[in-house]
């Protein structure tokens, strides 16, 4: 183990081997995995990152990259092998208002992205649910959603370029080809390759102007049947709201049971919170064509937010729900399969049966306009029947969600936690596609091993000299 | 001058790949022949394959705002299936223009929710995408709409410009980008999906095989 090389490139106090310092790295935000590092170094800039990869490559080690650790899919989890933090690269190097982009190192978190952005009257858009403390890095890497990705687009449609360090101590400059131009779209291949080809150093993000106007509404529903309905009446109408979020009462009591309690009715059986943004000419008529529908699928009331504090309320409680699930058991065991919209009734509804064959409480909060459902489930993962239990209730309804015709991930990644379905939803040749574009970037499997594509998948690698299944 | 191959499926597509492969034939993959910098790079040499005859709508879901089209599919096409459900694919700024589906790149205004959500692939290649997936956009945007105006009346909205601006900014770096062709790591990638140089050859910088 290259220790004292590690030493001298970051500094002693940024090379953490002692017990107690690698506990705190031995999660990410999915608190049913534990996995221990090797060691833990922190460089602080972009050449020392690249010292740091090269020292590693050098040393034939593997290693996981981290950003803040708020995944929710144990992509982050470093098992016994070096983890590489980045959160000390948290410098916005630009922001250019004129073209609307910033080029931000890979720590930077993302709500403070769109902190730097808004005096330009601009923001980064793709805004996931931790984005107080996620970072851009890790958002790239996963390429990450969030409730206005219905309209925006996710990370993907919003990076434009990045400088990043392959496996191999490479620095390649990737960008999204232009219009006709004869270039592979590598960016593209990078952006949710979860870690594992290579370390961003820098990335250049779109930054997008801030609507005219914005009008967010609450419409609450005597059933989960009639909510889905509302979301398909609603898109199937021509209508794109900005965002269109599910959460179901289980959700609502935690929710309004904790600090971050938003108002929300606790005797419905569900809310929707649908919000239009745009020029303000239009918008009104929009909100009341939404409001309309929602009723029309039985909701008992649609209200508006008041103003731009009403408005953050309603918000906080959606975006806060999984910390508030934090209060009714220690452990949350969370999915992010997405299904077709026109779906989601019958299979919200299969999946409370699940949730009733095996005795676990289903928490639904999720990206309804989108289609990208978050069955979460508390439990205490001490103890082994209801470990059990819950782990073979979210089996049931991820092969449910495949059956459907959804896919596993919509936002979270592969990572660790969904490993076992990948044989599930893809074909050998298109695993062996994965691996193929993986070996291009990282042919030695030295970033992430072990992650999004099943080991025993994999033809090349399991040729390759010294393959252990 | 070769013959157009025409497949009319996704098997007639794998077969013809495959074949290629075996007989270290080099295809020349093209839509409605109207990517000039791809065709002129291409190699004399090359077959021409042609996805214009594997088209059609495969499925269209208005409340899922997904759409599923063969690769030879135009984009007119798409664009008069979903106008009657007030939605729009905006995977390029003039929806008359007859580029077909599978010669796609990636627009100022994919941002808006539009984007490929899947492609099915015909043979060992994993190249020759045969059948793509993609996502429909409502049209009550207002970005949406001044790509009509830009479309139907030709005047460039002041909003759309700025979207523009974009791609301009960085052009004078682009030269340094490594996914140009020619750049190691591009050609890594292509040699993992193509390790004979069967498809396209040049287009991307490879010597033809």
């Amino acid at each position: 183990m290259p220790v004292e090389t590690l030493r001298r490139i970051v500094g002693d106090r940024h090379v953490l081997t002692r017990s107690s310092e690698l506990l705190v790295y031995e999660n990410d935000a999915l608190p049913g995995y534990h996995k221990r590092p090797a060691l833990v170094v922190l460089p602080g800039t972009a050449d020392e990152v690249v010292a740091v990869v090269r020292a590693l490559y050098a040393a034939g080690l593997q290693w996981v990259a981290r950003g803040a650790g708020t995944g929710l899919s144990g992509g982050a989890l470093a098992d016994d092998v070096v983890l590489l933090g980045l959160h000390r690269l948290k410098k916005i190097i630009s922001v250019d208002p004129i073209a609307r982009l910033a080029v931000v190192e890979p720590g930077v978190v993302n709500a403070n992205l769109t902190k730097a952005a808004t005096p330009f009257g601009l923001h980064y858009a793709p805004d996931p649910s931790s984005q107080t403390a996620c970072t851009i890095g890790g958002n790239v890497a996963e390429n990450a959603g969030g409730p206005h990705c219905l309209k925006y687009g996710v990370t993907l449609n919003h990076v434009h370029a990045a400088t990043v360090v392959l496996p191999d101590g490479e620095i390649v400059k990737l960008a999204v080809p232009a219009d006709h131009e004869a270039a592979l779209d590598l960016m593209g291949a990078f952006v949710g390759s979860e870690g594992c080809f290579g370390v961003a150093l820098d990335v250049t993000v779109r930054l997008t102007p801030n609507p005219e106007g914005i009008r967010t509404m609450l419409a609450d529903f005597s059933s989960m049947d009639d909510a889905a309905r509302a979301t398909s009446a609603i898109i199937a109408a021509g209508i794109l709201p900005a965002a269109l979020e599910l959460m179901d009462d289980a959700t609502i009591a935690a929710v309004e049971a904790s600090v971050y309690a938003a108002g929300y009715p606790t005797d419905c059986a569900a809310v929707l919170l649908v919000e239009v943004d745009g020029p303000e000419c239009g918008l009104d008529d929009d909100a009341a064509a939404i409001a309309a529908l929602c009723r029309e699928c039985g909701a008992r009331d649609v209200r508006t937010a008041r103003d731009a504090t009403d408005r953050a309320r309603l918000w906080q409680g959606r975006k806060k729900a999984f910390g508030a699930m934090g209060r009714v058991a220690s452990h949350l065991a969370v999915q992010d399969a997405v299904v077709p919209r026109t779906r989601l009734a019958p299979i919200l509804a299969r999946i409370s049966a699940i949730g009733t064959k095996y005795g676990v409480h289903v928490c639904n909060v999720f990206h309804a306009g989108d289609g990208n459902l978050h069955p979460n489930v508390p439990y205490n993962a001490d103890d082994p029947d209801e470990n059990a239990r819950v782990h073979s209730a979210m089996k049931e309804i991820m092969e449910l969600c495949i059956a459907e015709g959804g896919t596993i991930s919509g936002e979270h990644g592969v990572g660790f936690d969904k490993l076992p379905y990948m044989e599930k939803l893809f074909p050998g040749d298109s695993l062996d596609a994965m691996c193929r574009l993986r070996d291009a970037f990282d042919p030695l499997r030295r970033a992430n091993p072990g992650k999004v594509v099943p080991s025993h998948a994999c033809r090349e690698w399991i040729s390759a000299p010294g393959f252990e299944a | 001058m070769s013959t157009v191959l025409t497949p009319s499926t996704t098997d007639e597509l794998a077969t013809i790949v495959r074949d290629s492969v075996a007989a270290h034939r080099s295809l020349a993959v093209r839509g409605a022949g109207r990517w000039a910098l791809a065709l002129t790079r291409a190699s004399g040499a090359a077959t021409p394959l042609s996805m214009a005859t594997m088209s059609g709508i495969v499925e269209y879901v208005p409340g899922d705002l997904t759409l599923t089209a063969r690769a030879g599919t135009t984009l007119a096409e798409i664009e008069g299936a979903t106008r009657a459900n007030g939605q729009w694919c905006p995977l390029l700024p003039d929806p008359a223009v007859l580029v077909r589906i599978d010669a796609f790149r990636r627009g100022p205004y994919v941002p808006l929710a539009c984007e490929v959500l899947s492609a099915e692939h015909a043979g060992a290649l994993g190249l020759g995408a045969a059948r793509l997936v993609v996502r429909v956009g409502g049209n009550s945007a207002f970005v949406a709409e001044s790509v009509r105006r830009i479309a139907e009346l030709g005047t460039i909205d002041e909003r759309a410009a700025e979207l523009w601006t974009q791609y301009r900014a960085l052009d004078p770096q682009r030269r340094h980008f490594t996914n140009a062709y020619n750049s190691p790591l591009a050609a890594r990638v292509k040699r993992k999906f193509d390790p004979h140089g069967i498809l396209n050859p040049n287009v991307l910088g490879e010597v033809a095989v």
